[in-house]
């Protein structure tokens, strides 16, 4: 349905198919969904220099510019970019890799200022946690901010906390300073029923020392 | 003495603790344990949860408006983290301090979730046949404060007689006046419906019964929503639940309601609903919590309260996913179930708890042993368990990780012997820690007897010789649980001479006649369990009246080529013992293969005294000395059940002057006839 397709959700896909390719530059038959609101996607980007033009055997190729990159970033994180058909299998695939290449990539923040980290750890800046005191005040925040959001009823999953931290501090002082904050009564650190956590939850929840693993956070 | 003040020897002490690791048996709050007696309780923790129900309990005696009469609170906490616990302290405080009565219920009991109605109806009735605070059951409290208000709105100043004194003389001055004409249990019951118009005189009639030596058991089978005999109902004078199951489910929900509701008028109710998050459901799916929420819903709106009364509370403990689910889903039904305000979390262990629960359990081991230990966690140290308790462990943990944690302290202490000493030196010690109290713990003698029974069937060299003429094939559980309520344990399955047998193993330690007749019903339906003969596993010093419904159930039971086996501490001992050393085989360095070896060469299994008579061939008679008491004397030998219901009817309705004051010299007699 042609006439849904706004100029994010082109220029976007463009991007973020030409990103996916194994080779560039590559000519735009390889990248470029049929249609006109394509076409002129393509000839936008070409002329902001989001792509960089390149000559080969006579035909244009192109390959993704730095700009190019910020744009994808921004495009996928607007909220206003989404599908509303089916798509195939290329276009999953290519937001796969990015989504394991960006480690779950929402904190690209050279992008225009949408993306969630601002509003994330209550100060504004996903700057990494050097201490136990800003780690209790990011984690709490974070606790609230989550618990809130997804009106999870004062049991938050560790794991989700630490998802939502991860990329700030080591494993290992998550697991030292969450016990530290727990010692200190701010929180409880609960077991919960396991039945349905996977794997990777678990991973990512924390285990008292000499006990079992802790599965929810309780704010005292 | 000065002797006394003196800490023992270090080596003395270790020692025994090398022995018995006083950490590795903890006493698991479970079930039945509820009721129990010893008890290692670390009062600082959760002191908050127990004292609010307290609290709650003070708020609802003092209110002055009936729809405050009425609350529930809410526990939650993980497993482990025990709730069961902190239920067992307000259950012994409230029998310490006569403040009121307390009612468990348990989900994992309930094996037909459709019929958690008469279920519950049922725990009611067990519940109170449990002993209160004045030496006599909870019925019995409740029903002497009946009387004792009748007897008092006849004459302000009657002497009413103790509890105790009451009970023991109930029966006489029954007869006393029954001789003369009259029917003390019918004036009763109209005396103290004067007073509380609005009471199911049946239900009255009832707990006036429940005074009675004779006739007690069977008031409370009727309480429980039990089908009578016929005669029993004649002589006691009550309808005789002549009901489906269904049926009794169905009025099962008003029945409880009037009956909590009716306690409540004389004495604070604690009614406790544990062990919701089972995996059970009921027909349509419902998880047990469900379930048994939507019961506790209903209840709080449906018990009602007079300005006098003394309250009822609804406490509900669960873990807090439970809680979650409740309240997204109903946030109605959770302020019914929650009405105190938000749950109370149980608290986890923290420094200074860990250290009080290593003392607590430290001091009740040196106690038994006779020890005096230099520090009171010696010989854990401090710095060491407030690191520890910083991590914030459940009770369940740290007893694990203090067991593990002595056992390291300890290992400098084990001399090299060999295999078989250390099997002995094991084997022995175990045998030591056994108590008493065990015996009163139906479930934990079922898993060590069938443990028993499952390492006979898994050590080959024990396997196909014949016990007692018995090769054992296989160990069951009881199926179907819907019909059994946990009332039944496993089933031993063998070949006897090319004939097999299967046989139905109940252990019914209890000492009222309603949990005995309910197991025994299980024994004798071999029918729906599949068992060729039941097998009641009893203390044959834990007697079994003449006047329960369960001494003809064992006549029955005996006839029908089942038995009842002597449950002793000298025969299930060595079991107990011989699972420990099997739990416990890693830190006596013995393999399980070694261990399968030592309890052959003993004959540890195979010769137990209780194995074999389990097995044996029953010798088809009625053990006399384990009976105790006189047969029921028929009341209304005449009288047709037909004519029953009219006449009660009639009986009941009857509140004429005339009836009155007749009734009022009536018990003035029987005032007369107790104070003899």
């Amino acid at each position: 349905m042609a006439s849904k397709v706004t100029p994010l959700y082109a220029e976007t896909r463009i991007l973020l198919n030409l990103w996916a390719l194994d080779k560039t530059p590559a000519s735009k038959s390889k990248f470029v969904p049929s249609g006109k609101p394509y076409a002129s996607a393509l000839d936008r980007l070409t002329e902001s220099e989001d792509l960089a033009v390149g000559k080969k055997r006579g035909n244009s190729v192109y390959s993704l510019a730095e700009e190019g990159m910020s744009k994808l970033a921004a495009g996928l994180q607007d909220e206003s970019f989404r599908f509303s058909t089916n798509i195939g299998p290329k276009t999953t695939n290519a937001l796969l890799s990015w989504l394991r290449e960006k480690n779950v990539g929402f904190s690209a923040s050279h992008s225009n200022g949408q993306a969630p980290s601002d509003s994330r750890d209550g100060n504004g800046s996903a700057a990494s946690i050097e201490s136990y005191e800003d780690f209790s005040k990011a984690a709490l925040s974070t606790y609230d901010r989550l618990n809130r959001d997804y009106n999870l009823g004062d049991l938050v999953p560790i794991y989700r906390i630490r998802r939502e931290m991860g990329d700030r501090l080591s494993r290992q002082n998550f697991n030292e300073w969450l016990l530290d904050v727990q010692a200190n009564d701010l929180i409880q650190l609960m077991g919960g029923e396991l039945s349905n956590v996977t794997a990777d939850q678990l991973e990512d929840s924390v285990a008292i020392p000499g006990g079992r693993t802790r599965f929810y956070v309780k704010r005292l | 003495m000065s002797v006394s003040s003196k800490a023992s020897s270090e080596s003395a002490i270790l020692s025994a603790l090398n022995a018995n690791n006083p950490f590795e048996r903890p006493p698991v709050v479970k079930g039945q344990n509820i009721w129990g007696e010893s008890f290692p309780d670390v009062l600082t923790l959760n002191a908050r949860a127990s004292d609010s129900v307290f609290s709650a309990l003070k708020k609802i005696q003092n209110a002055d408006s009936s729809l405050e009469k009425v609350t529930s609170i809410v526990f939650t906490a993980d497993r482990g983290v025990g709730k069961s616990h902190v239920i067992k302290r307000i259950r012994k405080r409230l029998q310490a301090t006569s403040e009121g009565i307390f009612v468990y219920a348990s989900a994992d009991k309930y094996g037909d979730l459709n019929l958690i109605n008469a279920l519950f109806q049922q725990s009611i009735a067990e519940s109170l046949e449990q002993q209160g605070g004045e030496g006599v059951t909870q019925w019995q409290e409740i029903a002497v404060l009946m009387v004792a208000e009748a007897l008092r709105s006849n004459k302000a100043s009657a002497t009413v007689p103790s509890a105790l004194g009451l009970v023991r003389k109930f029966d006489i001055a029954y007869q006393k006046t029954r001789a003369q004409g009259k029917d003390l249990v019918g004036d009763l019951t109209k005396a103290i419906r004067r007073l509380k118009p609005g009471a199911d005189p049946y239900i009255l009639r009832a707990i006036v019964w429940t005074l009675s030596e004779e006739r007690g058991s069977l008031a409370v089978k009727w309480l429980a929503g039990e089908q009578l005999e016929a005669q029993d109902a004649i002589d006691l004078r009550l309808p005789p639940n002549n009901k489906t199951e269904e049926e009794v489910n169905a009025s099962a929900l008003t029945v409880t309601a009037k009956l909590l509701s009716l306690l409540g008028e004389y004495k604070s109710v604690v009614v406790c609903f544990d062990e919701l998050d089972t995996i059970a459901a009921d027909k349509n799916g419902y998880p047990a919590a469900f379930v048994m929420l939507d019961l506790v819903k209903r209840l709080s709106d449906s018990v009602s309260q007079s300005t006098d009364a003394k309250g009822v509370l609804m406490l509900t403990v669960m873990i807090p996913n439970t809680w979650l689910h409740v309240e997204q889903q109903n946030a109605a039904a959770s302020e019914k179930i929650s009405a105190h305000g938000k749950p109370i979390d149980l608290e986890y262990l923290n420094s200074e708890t860990v250290k009080d629960l290593a003392a607590v359990t430290l001091k009740r081991f040196y106690r038994r042993k006779g020890l005096i230990p230099p520090t009171v966690i010696f010989p854990l140290e401090e710095d060491v368990l407030t690191t520890y308790g910083k991590g914030k462990p459940s009770p369940r943990e740290a007893l694990k990780w203090l067991a593990s944690k002595l056992n390291e302290i300890l290992s400098d202490q084990v001399t090299l012997v060999s295999p078989s000493e250390r099997f002995e030196q094991a084997y022995q010690n175990a045998l030591t820690q056994f108590d008493p109290d065990e015996l009163n713990d139906n479930d934990r003698i079922a898993v060590v007897l069938r443990f028993g029974f499952e390492k006979i069937l898994e050590i080959e060299r024990i396997k196909d010789k014949p016990i007692e003429g018995v090769t054992l094939t296989q160990i069951e559980d009881i199926a179907p649980k819907s019909k059994n309520n946990g009332r039944l344990n496993f089933k031993v399955i063998g070949q006897e001479n090319d004939e097999s047998v299967a046989i139905g193993i109940g252990v019914l330690q209890e000492t009222h006649g309603l949990s005995v007749g309910a197991g025994f019903r299980r024994l004798l339906d071999s029918k729906t369990f599949g068992f060729s003969r039941g097998c009641l596993v009893r203390s044959r010093d834990r007697k079994i009246k003449r006047n329960w419904d369960s001494f003809e159930y064992y006549q029955q039971l005996v006839s029908a080529g089942g038995e009842w086996v002597d449950l002793t501490a000298e025969d299930i001992k060595p079991l107990f013992a011989l699972q420990y050393v099997y739990e416990h085989h890693e830190k006596f360095d013995l393999s399980v293969r070694r261990l399968d070896s030592f309890a052959f060469t003993r004959n540890l299994l195979q010769e137990n005294a209780l194995i074999k008579e389990i097995l044996s061939r029953p010798e088809g008679t009625v053990v006399e000395d384990a009976l105790e008491g006189d047969e029921l004397q028929r009341l209304n030998e005449q009288a047709d059940l037909s004519t029953l219901e009219n006449d009660l009817a009639m009986a009941l309705s009857a509140d004429d002057d005339a009836v009155e004051a007749e009734a009022q010299a009536d018990l003035q007699e029987f005032a007369e006839a107790l104070a003899v």
